[in-house]
């Protein structure tokens, strides 16, 4: 709730919008207090007095009537008639959606399409109809606007509770026993009350506005009782002499329904979840980079990582993703990066092309040299070129990497025709060609699927054909087999690896499982809490580990050839990126921790055959 | 498929089959198909043993899950528990002798809900204690599941996956059932953590002398866990017995190619054409495996295997290895 506010308050137009309707909040609940002259009181002989008059500060409308008096009462009205048709359409409409949602069949095919009917009529129309069956007065209005609205309420209540019954702790809760009344109320209303209270406050506005203009009419509030809209309806006759009788209701009613609608949209914004994690703001095309100094080349590798460190910033905060990240990956060979989640093996894939999202992101320390070229330096248009022609990426989720409604063949050739100046026929001749080296059996077929239509597998051999398609010299695969079955992740394997053999490619293999990377790659890093703790032969370090960690994470990775019947986890959880660690970050959960662990920076160093970042090695 | 046994099935199914009805439309046309997901399975399980259930995604297992906790109902066949039919059981008597462990454990927690009140839930609907002999009961719970009692006025997000998962356990231990199905409990997790869960497991089995149904696509986790396994294919099961013994020699050519596959130390990739789950809504005629198998010949094509008892194993092919 406090974080809540927090958000709201940050949002400068929401304060604004909520400070103006709380004025007018306080303003009309002190109105009965103020010494007002009676509204009604009519005073023929002083008609249209102009504003700012001594006894009258806003004049008189045309039967000499107070318009101060009046506007003070006819706001408040106008609040009460407004909300109260608010929460009456909210509790209607949002029960109706709830009961359709989710008892669904035949009940919510009845709800909806009543519903339906009534929207497929104009609000005002519809409003006007049945107030002219009710009768005109103010409580008729305020039924019929509410009428109105409750299709809105309806439908989203309904669409939200539709996703909430299928989810899982719907379903187990009801295997924890409970009844579905019991579910609809403990356990799906209060995840509808976010929504709920955003259609309310975006309504509110909508609705003060609606029964204004029902009472405009002369369909709302009957005299002597006036509201705003009816203020502005018996000002209209004089608009033009005597401006002050209509414009003031009227101002009044921009200020209410602007207050109550910025207040909404802020209400709105700081209650849903995606705004929260901040997916609608922009990030950059390309991740911020500030390092002091640009560490050199020291070897011949295609690729070169040196002293890499990303940060990110949270809250004022920045915290170290990794640090001192330093590897090279040489032509045609396949390097691989191990850890769980959290240890910031993806973030080093994606600091590589700075693919890191700025904000939050940004590259503080190191250099990435691709041949001859520092990648961190370069400007955007030359970092695009290199992107998807010399370097490819491959993600875990095949089917978000695809276009849902252009075909495979489409997606292909158009990648294909971005970095070459091809014709579409010529492209397409590479597409096939393409498919049939990643194994897919009917390549034409599959050029004109969607890709909905075909398995997962196919996929993501899809997007390793995309990758090729500019004949890079080096794809980074991030956990590109996780998602799919055994059966396919062992053809993924196999077709990676006769690339790098016939094409000569270098792969960066991302993946949490020690077996797949055991398959795949000559040499393997391994990674805990953004560092580098071993690094070399992947031969070597899986046979006979050194760090404590390495082999902790062996031995409780289940093996399918071991004989070993149980496997032993590693005590404790791996620190989280606000965490402060001098020294090694798996001493908490290390066996053979010492004193010393913790005193001051270990340092990566080079023990025989490998790097190791561990002063008590196994 | 049944096993031979002196013991009495705690749970039993008998020629169980679902379908669902999907609409496949294009541009101009919907067509409403049918897909078989289970087809006349059958299963029995015994008291305290750990049952494992492997099988690609889309054979059908979390279907299977599903309609044995009763989230699901088959089209067909039978379901007993404890020799009573399902059907004669409440939703309440069956939940309080079957629970079940859902693979992602932070969506199976209601985010608005704060843990004492999701622990509570079962308590209320099976025993209907009172306030604080609930809260001891979930107090000794906690504590069994290595959760600490100052979490119960937290809100799921505030756990990681891990805990989040030890909780889940907790309330469904909570309806003191008698058999858990386990659909994937440690895919989502972290390897380190994978290994606590599955290790938290194999104590409270003891301690409340539980059932497992294990359900996982990880055959190596499966061979760690399991005493009996039954590799499901397409909506029915195709092999089933020891672990250890269809690990080390698999009768039917799907297992085998799964062992194949499973990616071990030191362990070079094979070959890679294994094909891939045929079309669900047009099924062969013959041996479902057909168009994978390499053992395969024109009477396969024809005539869809019958199970047969090879050594205390049951195995689903006209040529078994």
């Amino acid at each position: 709730m406090i974080n809540f506010i927090s958000k709201l308050g940050r949002n400068k137009l929401a304060l604004f919008g909520a400070i103006v309707i709380l004025l007018i909040v306080i303003l009309s609940i002190i109105t009965p207090v103020l010494n007002l002259v009676n509204p009604n009181e009519v005073n023929t002989a002083n008609r249209f007095i102009k504003p700012f008059n001594e006894t009258h500060w806003l004049g008189t409308d045309h039967l000499g009537r107070d318009v101060l008096s009046r506007l003070l009462w006819g706001t408040q009205l106008s609040l009460v008639v407004g909300f109260l048709a608010a929460l009456f359409a909210a509790v209607i409409g949002s029960l109706l959606g709830i009961i359709a949602g989710s008892l669904g069949g035949r009940l919510d095919n009845i709800i909806m399409r009543t519903i339906d009917v009534l929207m497929s009529f104009p609000y005002v129309l519809l409003a006007l109809a049945i107030v002219a069956v009710l009768g005109p007065s103010l409580m008729n209005a305020l039924i019929a606007v509410a009428i109105v609205n409750i299709p809105f309420f309806a439908r989203n209540v309904r669409g939200v509770t539709i996703t909430l019954t299928n989810s899982d702790f719907i379903n187990a809760s009801r295997l924890s026993g409970r009844s579905q009344t019991e579910i609809l109320f403990f356990e799906i209303f209060p995840n509808v009350t976010p929504v709920i209270v955003v259609s309310f406050s975006t309504t509110v506005g909508w609705m003060i506005l609606e029964t204004a203009g029902l009472s405009f009419l002369g369909l709302g509030s009957q005299p002597p009782q006036s509201d705003l809209g009816s203020m502005l309806g018996d000002g209209r006759s004089s608009l033009i002499i005597h401006p002050h009788t209509s414009l003031i209701p009227g101002i009044m009613i921009f200020i209410i329904v602007m207050g109550i609608n910025l207040l909404g949209d802020g209400i709105r914004d700081a209650l849903d979840p995606r705004l929260n994690q901040g997916s609608l703001t922009r990030s950059k095309p390309m991740t911020d980079v500030a390092r002091v100094k640009i560490p050199t080349k020291r070897s011949n590798a295609l690729l070169e990582v040196n002293s890499l460190e990303t940060k990110f910033k949270l809250n004022k905060n920045e915290f170290k993703a990794i640090e001192n990240i330093t590897f090279q990956i040489d032509k045609g060979e396949c390097l691989a990066i191990v850890g769980e989640s959290g240890s910031g093996k993806s973030v080093t894939a994606l600091s590589i092309a700075s693919l890191i999202s700025s904000p939050p992101g940004m590259i503080s320390n190191g250099s990435v040299w691709y041949k001859d070229e520092e990648l961190l330096g370069l400007t955007y248009n030359k970092m695009r070129q290199l992107r998807g022609k010399k370097i490819s990426y491959i993600f875990q989720d095949p089917l978000t990497s695809l276009h849902p409604l252009k075909t495979i063949g489409h997606q292909l050739i158009e990648t294909i025709r971005t970095h070459g100046n091809l014709r579409t026929k010529d492209a397409s001749r590479i597409s096939v060609g393409l498919l049939e080296e990643v194994r897919i059996s009917n390549p034409n077929l599959v050029m004109g699927s969607f890709p909905h239509q075909i398995s997962g597998g196919m996929r993501q051999r899809i997007i390793i054909a995309m990758a090729l398609s500019n004949n890079p010299d080096l794809i980074i695969a991030d956990e590109p087999t996780t998602a799919l079955d055994v059966t396919v992740q062992a053809q993924i394997l196999k077709i990676l690896e006769n690339l790098r053999k016939e094409r000569g490619l270098s792969v960066l293999f991302i993946s949490h499982d020690l077996n797949v990377v055991s398959q795949i790659s000559k040499k393997i890093i391994v990674m805990y809490a953004g560092e580098i703790v071993e690094y070399g032969d992947t031969d070597k370090i899986l046979n006979k580990p050194l760090h404590p960690y390495t082999k902790a994470l062996l031995n409780c990775s289940p093996d399918l050839n071991s004989k070993k019947l149980l496997i032993s986890p590693i005590p404790g959880n791996p620190p989280l990126i606000t965490e402060q660690i001098i020294g090694c970050k798996f001493a908490k959960r290390c066996s053979k921790k010492t004193s010393s662990c913790l005193e001051k920076i270990i340092l990566i160093k080079k023990i025989n055959d490998r790097q190791l970042r561990c002063i008590n090695p196994v | 498929m049944h096993k031979p046994s002196l013991e009495k099935p705690i749970l039993e199914a008998h020629n169980i089959s679902k379908s669902y009805e999907i609409n496949s439309s294009s541009y101009f046309s919907i067509k409403k198909e049918t897909i078989r997901v289970i087809k006349k399975l059958s299963l029995s399980i015994n008291k305290g043993e750990s049952f494992g259930i492997i099988g690609e995604s889309g054979c059908g297992k979390s279907t299977l899950a599903r309609i044995l906790i009763g989230l699901d109902t088959p089209d067909n066949g039978k379901i007993f528990i404890h020799n009573q039919n399902k059907v004669n059981l409440s939703s309440i008597e069956i939940n309080k002798l079957i629970q079940y462990v859902f693979q992602n454990p932070i969506a199976s927690l209601n985010p608005r809900l704060t843990i004492q009140d999701s622990l509570l839930t079962p308590i209320k609907s099976f025993f209907n204690y009172d306030y604080e002999k609930s809260i001891h009961l979930i107090y000794e719970m906690l504590d069994s599941v290595g959760i600490p009692k100052t979490s119960l006025k937290k809100y799921p997000h505030e756990f990681s996956g891990g805990q989040a998962q030890r909780i889940c356990i907790a309330r469904a231990l909570l309806a003191k059932p008698e058999i858990l199905i386990l659909d994937e409990p440690v895919s989502a997790l972290d390897v380190s953590i994978q290994a606590q869960i599955l290790e938290l497991l194999v104590k409270i089995k003891k301690e409340f002398n539980l059932t497992y149904i294990f359900i996982s696509h990880d055959l190596a986790v499966v061979k760690n866990f399991c005493d009996r396994v039954s590799v499901m294919y397409y909506g029915d099961i195709v092999e089933d017995g020891d672990t250890n013994k269809i690990f080390k020699n698999p009768l039917h050519p799907y297992t085998k190619l799964l062992v194949e596959v499973s990616p071990t130390k030191n362990k070079k990739i094979q070959s890679d054409d294994f094909g891939e789950l045929p079309n669900m809504t047009k099924p062969p005629n013959g041996c479902l495996f057909y168009s994978r198998c390499r053992r395969r010949n024109e009477i396969c094509y024809k005539k869809s295997p019958t199970q047969i008892n090879k050594g205390g194993r049951f195995v689903a092919c006209n040529f078994p290895l």
